[in-house]
């Protein structure tokens, strides 16, 4: 899996590219617990996502309750139809805010 | 389903998920399966040899996968402790955030978007089979 981010003042843009799941998802999970000290504002790119298993729910959950904890915004953005079927499936479609 | 292919056969490790996902992909797309279709497969496939891989403490798995035109079947044979991941509490899917447990979702994935998916214990085997329709093809 490939992660591209963009870091703007203390705004982060994470893109990861190719599958979210079991053995990737440590790559995005250490990013949320690494990265986001100064970031009051995330967005995880998903275009580039081409599918999401629990393991990649898990870290969306982790990230989403990280910025919570900080009084932080944390947004999704391009999910393909696949992921956002898993999103709906099991009611993160609700959880997170997706554009 | 007509004959199937062995897409893994050994000791269950989380290793090896690459090389799992990766037949499992190659088959599918020889078979002509649309994408939509191949990502909702490929998820219950790490969902499942993911727990086999860390709970099942079998020694061995093997994986096999099959289609015609209307469905794909995937079958997984373990040696491990029987196990009917089927019996499994399904997780409240309304929960907030901060409420929700951190697993609890894959076999309630998998369930959602198969099918079929059925479980026997044979011969002191667990044999998970699921099943996906296929509506449409490349």
């Amino acid at each position: 899996m490939k992660i591209e981010r963009e870091v703007n003042g203390t705004t982060l843009i994470v893109k990861p590219s190719g599958r979210l799941e079991t053995t990737t998802a440590p790559e995005l999970q250490a990013v949320i617990d690494n990265e986001l000290t100064d970031v009051s504002d995330l967005s995880i790119d998903m275009e580039q996502l081409e599918y999401v298993s629990s393991a990649g729910l898990r870290v969306l959950l982790s990230a989403t309750k990280k910025m919570q904890a900080k009084n932080g915004n944390m947004k999704i953005q391009n999910v393909r139809p696949e992921v956002l079927e898993v999103f709906k499936i099991t009611g993160f479609d609700v959880i997170l805010t997706i554009e | 389903m007509g004959n199937t292919v062995e897409i893994y056969a050994g000791k269950p490790n989380i290793d090896s998920m690459p090389q799992v996902l990766e037949a499992v992909e190659r088959y599918l797309i020889e078979g002509n399966v649309a994408e939509g279709d191949r990502a909702k497969l490929l998820v219950a496939v790490d969902e499942l040899y993911s727990n086999l891989c860390i709970h099942s403490g079998a020694r061995n798995v093997e994986i096999r996968c099959g289609l015609d035109d209307s469905q794909v079947g995937m079958i997984f044979v373990d040696n491990g402790i029987p196990y009917n991941p089927l019996e499994r509490e399904e997780p409240d899917v309304t929960l907030p955030a901060g409420e929700r447990p951190p697993g609890g979702l894959g076999i309630y994935l998998v369930r959602k978007t198969m099918d079929k998916v059925s479980y026997e214990y044979i011969e002191g085997k667990n044999c998970l089979t699921i099943v996906k329709k296929i509506n449409t093809k490349i």
